[in-house]
């Protein structure tokens, strides 16, 4: 080792030996991926030289924890001094290539910038002494250090635009992001890329397995449509219980993929099934889960399974080097900001596909960030696939304006009658409820409000008639063990099979990816994407036998609960609008002629404009603006604040606050990966008895905090809480709106 | 070529932006017009002289202060409710204004009269000034720290040369276009840095009336330039004295 040239401390690395790393790495994402839109010669030169600047002896010093030396430049910025532009002139690249090089180099790190470029002149001296006895047999030879920056191919802060530098642009996003990917796999001691060489396997094993049940099972149109076409951007339609999941992977084939879903919850189930069902082996080698609570999931599968590294899978999961990772659209499409570092994560969706799934329930901002990630990925050369069980007609309009190429978008239903559609127009209540489901003799009747609110008064009600032992609550406003609790109750009822009779009151928390079959729906109206996700948890996939069995309440002379809160009120009163003169039997492509007609950018001109607007802001960000720290509090706004409820702390204080003191330990000088464990299982103690609050719904209550260290603080929001209602009437900061009609 | 390469000094001064109106407000250096007029006042000249001219220099800061305004309206009679000062029978407005001051303004400025046979003469013009020498407004004098008899050389840089001393330069805007000179003062997140200006050169007096009464207008020729601070790149050719100072002549 040369202890004059180290890049890292703990453990001890030189500078040779890591860039050999990178240089690796290089080969096996070369072999993987040969097609790649890269200069393979350029990013191959960009891993030899972007170190070097570490030579210096103020670096070294404080690396070897010496001395920490005032002023030292980012180390990136030194390592120019060894770029020999001549030479690479002499070896065919031209101008641009050797200024994409040094930009590449001088910015792979995020750092504060000195001024000018004497800055970094006056501190080439110090590179001598250690470079002096450098040896290493891939640095061109006679290498000389420079004295000035030739400021053709770089200047402080000078960088590739898209507006000026168009396809310059593009080619530096990926020798930028492919180095970053290298140097940061070469750090953590991981392969860059694991191919995938399973999935397609896989999926016919799981035929397969089908096929020993009963023998005439295939794959559906769908899934044979989205098989057969794995080059192609698709969008597709088709209704709950057609195996959308499935076609998704078929789509993927053996390629890098991302399966981005709205909610943690989703994600948590779909990565359960992949593991349980689909690939069933080596799933740390093969499929990530990557949303806020990772590390947290991942303790889970590491109690399951102990020959799993959970760092190991931790960090390849983080770095996005897994075949297949299943993720939120915030931790993928935040690139939309180009923030200063984005690039490897642009880089990389550029050879993979991306399927979306769940479009219908992404806020307008949200699909703004979606719909311009698509251009860039489409831009890069990625793919994606769009599955949704109805689709916004506008989003098709949106996806056009920005250039963005697809195959046209193809509906897939079944003629399976599954849903008849009675329209109250009144106020949601108990006696109608009680009455009606006595005329239609459901056992399992599932009732979903807008709100926590309307929830809370129509389950005490209902309880009142049927006795509590047979009506169940469920809403966000759970801590997280209670709500799992509950959901894989609600799960469990839900079978088919089952034959437990009893009523669940809920909120459109559980419109999504529960996967539930109920006798009796009785819901308020949202809106007609809305009403229709919350029939698929009524009659999921059995044809109907009754004369109604969904009942949707539209408000009559009063307004549905959560609209103008958080549901838009042109949208509600469009969807009660299309649905006068609908009564009984209602199909599957009905349902989709009705979204497709209701969700156009004329009908729904307000929210279409309000997409646009938030299109045009993010691309009217520049290039770099942003540090990813600036982007991740942007998000905080559609993220949530974790709190305890006063009720809940009270009831466990002995754990809550040993977990504190576990956080708050001093870990120096113990095993890095060990001391992550003990926090990472202290803190799921902790988020057990939390509820997760909207973050602008946070802002309106009174929190406590309780110090954890500098990072992390612990908010305890006063106020009672019980398993069967969840949190009861928090303290509000004066002028707070009433808590429970904002939230669902 | 040969030019006469000037260095001089001004402590407060003034080179006002046509467009400005409540506020004087100042360009950051004086534009190629003011230069020529200087010199074509200090000459003598009483027509225009085709020369180029390459301007360069740095301030301290900048600060507002108050002038005395004379304002007066074409023909217009004096009246004693309205005007201050009367000549002859029309009248005059005095009042106080706010003009934009350049403080310690340092200048590199070099000038190539297209005939060359000048250049003597316009070297004696500022070694011995027939009246004192002022650069922006009347009141704006200027301190001549060095006048020097240069020649410019078109050359093929081997070496990037950098701007003087924190210098910035009017840029012709072609060549920053086609990237033969660096922008320094680049800021993350902004595509284009350094101001574009379109800055009055020379004019032709253009006759809109008719021969008998005539209406004289005066038809300016502008010119498309960057301010900034730049570093000339190496192998690009650039006009170079014997100082090795780049000269961005226009």
């Amino acid at each position: 080792m040369d202890e004059n040239a180290l890049a890292k401390s703990a453990p001890k690395e030189d500078i040779q030996t890591h860039t050999d790393n990178l240089l690796k790495n290089v080969n096996l994402l070369k072999e993987l991926y040969p097609n790649l839109k890269v200069d393979w010669g350029l990013l191959h030169w960009a891993c030899v030289y972007h170190d070097l600047g570490k030579l210096h002896f103020k670096f070294q010093d404080r690396i070897k924890g010496i001395k920490h030396h005032p002023g030292e430049i980012p180390h990136g910025l030194l390592s120019l001094a060894m770029i020999d532009h001549k030479a690479l002139k002499n070896m065919g690249y031209d101008r641009n290539a050797i200024k994409l090089l040094y930009q590449a180099v001088a910015y792979h790190h995020d750092r504060k910038m000195p001024f000018q470029n004497e800055e970094i002149e006056k501190e080439f001296a110090g590179l001598y002494p250690n470079f002096a006895s450098f040896e290493y047999d891939k640095l061109p030879e006679k290498l000389k250090i420079a004295t000035e920056i030739n400021q053709r191919y770089f200047s402080v802060n000078k960088r590739f635009y898209e507006e000026r530098d168009k396809d310059l642009f593009f080619e530096f996003i990926m020798l930028e992001g492919l180095l970053n990917r290298m140097d940061y796999a070469a750090s953590a001691g991981i392969p860059v890329e694991t191919p995938n060489d399973f999935l397609s396997a896989s999926m016919d094993e799981l035929m397969c397995s089908w096929q020993e049940v009963d023998e005439n099972t295939n794959w559906n149109d769908l899934q044979i449509y989205m098989r057969n076409k794995p080059d192609k951007n698709l969008i597709v339609i088709a209704q709950t219980g057609m195996g959308k999941t499935e076609a998704g992977l078929l789509w993927l084939g053996n390629a890098k993929g991302f399966f981005t879903l709205p909610l943690k919850s989703a994600i948590n189930a779909i990565y359960k099934r992949i593991s349980e069902k689909i690939v069933r082996e080596k799933m740390d080698e093969r499929v990530g889960l990557l949303h806020s609570d990772t590390y947290i999931k991942y303790l889970e599968q590491g109690e399951k399974d102990e020959s799993i590294s959970l760092d190991t899978y931790y960090t390849k999961t983080r770095q996005l080097s897994l075949p297949l990772t299943i993720c939120t659209l915030d931790q993928l499409f935040n690139f939309v900001f180009r923030y200063r570092g984005f690039e490897q994560k642009l880089a990389t969706l550029s050879y993979s596909k991306v399927i979306i799934d769940e479009v219908q329930m992404y806020s307008p901002e949200l699909i703004a960030y979606l719909v311009l990630g698509l251009h860039y990925i489409t831009r890069m050369e990625g793919k994606f696939a769009i599955l949704t069980a109805t689709l916004p007609t506008l989003f098709l309009d949106l996806l056009r304006e920005q250039d963005i190429i697809f195959e046209p978008a193809q509906i897939f239903t079944n003629d399976i009658i599954r849903h008849s559609l009675k329209v109250l127009d009144e106020d949601i209540n108990s006696k109608d409820i009680v009455d009606i489901s006595k005329q239609y003799g459901g056992k399992k009747i599932l009732v979903i409000c807008n709100t926590i609110k309307s929830a809370l008064k129509l389950y005490h009600q209902l309880a009142q008639v049927a006795g509590k032992q047979q009506v169940w609550l469920l809403h966000s406003h759970f801590t997280k063990e209670d709500r799992s609790i509950k959901e894989s109750h609600i799960m469990e009822m839900g079978k088919r099979e089952n034959t437990q009779c009893g009523i669940w009151v809920a909120t459109q928390i559980v419109e999504a990816s529960l996967d539930i079959d109920f006798d009796l729906l009785f819901t308020e109206l949202s809106d007609l994407n809305g009403l229709f996700q919350r029939m698929g948890r009524c009659y999921r996939n059995r044809i109907l036998d009754m004369e109604y069995n969904c009942f949707v309440f539209t408000g009559g002379n009063k307004r549905c609960s959560g609209v103008g809160a958080f549901i838009d009120k042109k949208v509600h009163n469009c969807s009660k609008e299309s649905l006068v003169g609908i009564d009984g039997i209602i199909t599957e492509g009905q349902k989709i002629a009705m979204v497709e007609e209701l969700y156009t950018k004329e009908k729904l001109s307000d929210y279409y404009r309000n997409i646009k607007e938030n299109i045009d802001y993010v691309k009217s960000i520049n290039e770099y603006e942003f540090s990813k720290t600036d982007v991740n509090n942007k998000f905080r706004s559609i993220d949530t604040v974790s709190v305890i409820p006063r009720g809940v702390y009270n009831k466990y204080p002995v754990e809550i606050n040993e977990a504190i003191n576990i956080l708050k330990a001093d870990y120096s000088g113990v095993d890095k990966s060990e001391a992550r464990v003990h926090r990472a299982s202290a803190r799921r103690i902790i988020a057990e008895q939390t509820v997760d609050i909207p973050f602008y719904l946070a802002q309106k209550i009174i929190l406590k905090k309780i110090y954890i260290n500098a990072y992390e603080q612990l908010s305890i929001a006063e106020c009672e809480y019980n398993s069967q209602e969840g949190i009861i009437k928090p303290d509000m900061k004066t002028g707070g709106e009433d808590f429970s009609s904002h939230s669902f | 070529m040969k030019a006469i390469r000037l260095r001089l000094w001004q402590d407060m001064v003034n080179y006002k932006k046509p467009t400005s109106f409540q506020l004087k407000e100042t360009y950051p250096l004086p534009p190629y017009s003011t230069i020529i007029g200087m010199v074509h006042s200090l000459c003598g000249y009483e027509e225009y002289k085709s020369m180029k001219v390459s301007v360069q220099g740095k301030y301290f800061s900048k600060v507002n202060d108050l002038y005395t305004r004379y304002e007066f309206k074409n023909a217009m009679k004096y009246e004693l409710a309205r005007h201050q000062i009367q000549v002859g029978e029309y009248g005059i407005c005095q009042g106080v204004a706010t003009a934009e001051l350049l403080v310690d303004v340092e200048l590199l400025i070099h000038i190539a009269p297209e005939d060359q046979t000048l250049v003597d003469e316009i070297y004696d013009a500022f070694i011995r000034p027939r009246e004192y020498p002022s650069l922006g407004r009347r009141e704006d004098i200027l301190t001549i720290e060095e006048v020097k008899l240069v020649t410019l050389t078109e050359t093929e840089l081997e070496q990037q040369i950098k701007s003087l001393d924190g210098y910035y330069a009017y840029i012709p805007y072609e060549m920053v276009r086609d990237e033969r000179v660096n922008l320094t003062n680049n800021v993350t997140g902004v595509t284009y840095t350094g101001t574009r200006y379109k800055l009055t050169k020379n004019y032709e007096l253009v006759n809109y009336g008719s021969k008998k009464v005539p209406k004289l207008f005066r038809r300016w020729n502008k010119v498309d330039v960057v301010y900034a601070s730049v570093t000339a790149l190496a192998e690009e050719t650039f006009m170079i004295d014997e100082d090795n100072f780049v000269a961005f002549m226009v």
